[in-house]
């Protein structure tokens, strides 16, 4: 049990990290296009991540706890709890150090490479479900490639269907509340098929529809009201100033359905074994661990996100709201896919391809595309030095349970 | 902190800000010729004038080399770089054209011209001095073109300003050959070394308006 409680202490430290370090992902473009002050990201961010990690959590908290060590390899429940609990701790170092050198290292990355690292040690090659592994791994590409696709198509879209029309602040109004009311379908749609289980049938299809269609009756009179100032352009930025609130909460929500299992994951499944005292068994993760990582995220971005916003709004260069809008609907629909699939994938990398998308789409004044050369790098080099700090952590830690 | 790398791939000063800054520059030493050219006329000292103009020149070139800094630091903007840095190497030329311009009144006087000459020659400033003022429009109209991504009624905002620098560059062709006839018919009464110092000057002042037109062009071509 007193290995439970560690556990769990060092799972909410680190969700705290995560939220502290993260909530840049979701928040720092809609405060660089000033769609909403700091203090009102601090809270949307806190209430959406806790709300996404703990309705949606789940799935990708499984594929950690148990889909890339195979628990039934495993007979004796003092090697699953030492190797969870390095994993953990390996996890954790990477995200400190992380933190203290700037570093775009993903904790997803060090989390599944502290997994493999200590499966590998503890049972061999075989233990891995390599399958499995390569289907996380191949998300780590594709994840950063879909945001981009996905911003470049709807940044393309927003050129074209807005920004290059001859009256554009009355193409905003009507493109706009469509918009919306995708957003708002998909997130239900999620809703529905995670948090209450249901079937992706013609049931919550058409309850979705109906509540994506009803925001976007209610965004349409709300955006009819949106009048020029000076020129049409600064309208339609305006427009979509309201409409990145939006896409920054889903980010948020995305972010903490996604994120959570990097803190839950190994700790889930050090509960599994304590709790039933076998490994393998079909011990679901309780509600209250997904509350606790979602706690932890909420109160690293309570504490220390007012921070990082603050010196991300300081320095760096002014963004339009069209292209923060770009950016998060693909950055937050990416990550909430790759969450309904079980993947664990770095929402860091996924914003990086959206930004990267847009920039494609020559909607960004200035990016400076070094930092992809150093996100392949930490590629490189996260798993298996998280694999190595992991495996070197289990032979440790073996010798105390 | 994961903020540091947003911080990074959103640079705060952007190279096109930094074109806008140098252009600025441009603008303002273009001003200052006019003036410049009036005391020199009145046979006034120039010296310090001509160094204030110095010193901004030296002011853009400190912006020249950031901008070439932050495009060999893989700082992308929606141009091709090779674009940015024919630009950039335009503009910058026109500011040293006009340093070109101080520094050689600083040098000489010329006795023996009269009214007619020195209003032509504050025509042909004036035009001058115009076309740069729409070039500056145009590249502070590129962050409008970027932020509203490329929308026609912009682009062709831009290629009417530059129609405005091509038919400036003609009137200045006119007031040209006008200088010139007025020169060759002072062969026998000014000093030759004068004259071809006042000849080489005016030169100057149309061959920046050439310049601003080809500037004007290459943007307007980027743009598309």
């Amino acid at each position: 049990m007193t290995i439970l409680i560690i556990a769990a202490v060092i799972g909410f430290v680190m969700s705290m990290a995560i939220g502290a370090n993260d909530v840049a992902n979701s928040m720092a473009t809609a405060v660089g296009a000033k769609a909403i002050t700091i203090k009102q990201a601090v809270i949307i961010a806190a209430l959406l991540e806790f709300t996404g990690a703990f309705f949606f959590g789940k799935m990708v908290t499984e594929t950690i706890r148990k889909g890339i060590v195979d628990p039934s390899l495993i007979k004796e429940p003092n090697i699953m709890i030492a190797g969870a609990f390095a994993a953990l701790v390996a996890a954790a170092l990477w995200v400190f150090i992380s933190t203290f050198f700037a570093l775009p290292i993903s904790t997803t990355h060090a989390v599944v490479g502290g997994m493999t690292g200590f499966g590998i040690v503890a049972v061999g090659w075989g233990a891995i479900n390599w399958g499995k592994m390569l289907f996380i791994v191949s998300s780590w590409f594709l994840s950063p490639l879909l945001g981009g696709i996905l911003a470049y198509l709807v940044f393309r879209f927003i050129s074209w269907a807005i920004l290059h029309r001859e009256f554009p602040l009355t193409a905003a109004r009507k493109v706009g509340p469509f918009l919306i009311g995708l957003t708002f379908f998909i997130v239900m749609l999620m809703f529905f098929s995670k948090a209450l289980h249901m079937d992706i049938n013609s049931k919550p299809l058409l309850w979705s529809s109906l509540f994506g269609v009803g925001v976007m009756v209610l965004s349409f009179f709300i955006l009819k009201r949106v009048k020029p100032k000076n020129d049409e352009y600064g309208a339609v930025e305006r427009i979509f100033r309201k409409m990145q609130v939006v896409t920054s909460c889903y980010v948020s929500l995305s972010h903490g359905a996604n994120d959570v299992a990097n803190a839950i994951g190994p700790l889930a499944a050090i509960y599994a074994v304590v709790t039933t005292g076998v490994v393998g068994a079909q011990a679901g993760i309780p509600k209250y661990l997904l509350g606790l990582g979602g706690l932890g995220i909420a109160l690293g971005v309570a504490v220390l996100g007012y921070r990082v916003m603050q010196t991300v709004g300081d320095n760096i260069t002014e963004l339009n709201n069209t292209r923060g809008f770009s950016i998060d609907f693909s950055t937050a629909t990416t990550v909430f896919l790759a969450s309904v699939f079980g993947l664990p994938v770095s929402s860091s990398h996924t914003v990086v391809g959206s930004i990267v998308g847009v920039g494609m789409a020559r909607g960004l004044e200035a990016i400076n595309l070094d930092i992809i050369k150093k996100i392949a790098l930490s590629w490189l080099l996260t798993v298996p030095l998280s694999a190595v700090t992991a495996a070197l952590l289990y032979k440790l830690f073996i010798g105390w349970f | 902190m994961k903020s540091a790398f947003f911080i990074r791939m959103f640079p705060k000063e952007t190279p096109i800000k930094l074109l806008i800054e140098h252009a600025a520059i441009l603008e303002e030493i273009s001003r200052l010729i006019k003036p410049l050219i009036e005391s020199w006329f009145q046979n006034k000292d120039i010296y310090e004038e001509m160094r204030f103009i110095s010193k901004r020149e030296s002011d853009a070139d400190e912006i020249k080399f950031q901008i070439r800094k932050m495009l060999s630091q893989s700082v992308r903007t929606p141009f091709a770089v090779k674009d940015i840095l024919d630009y950039l190497h335009l503009q910058d030329s026109l500011i040293d054209r006009f340093e070109d311009v101080a520094k050689k009144l600083s040098l000489n006087k010329v006795e023996g011209l009269d009214d007619y000459i020195k209003e032509k020659v504050m025509e042909l400033t004036d035009q001058v001095i115009q076309s740069i003022d729409y070039l500056e429009d145009m590249i502070r109209e590129v962050r409008k073109v970027i932020t509203y991504s490329f929308p026609s009624k912009l682009l062709k905002k831009e290629a009417n300003s530059y129609v405005k620098i091509e038919d400036i560059e003609n009137k200045v062709d006119d007031i040209s050959i006008e200088i010139g006839k007025w020169i060759y018919s002072k062969k026998k009464e000014i000093n030759p070394v004068d004259l071809i110092f006042f000849r080489e000057m005016v030169l100057i002042l149309v061959h920046i308006t050439d310049r601003a037109e080809n500037t004007a062009e290459l943007l307007n071509a980027f743009l598309k």
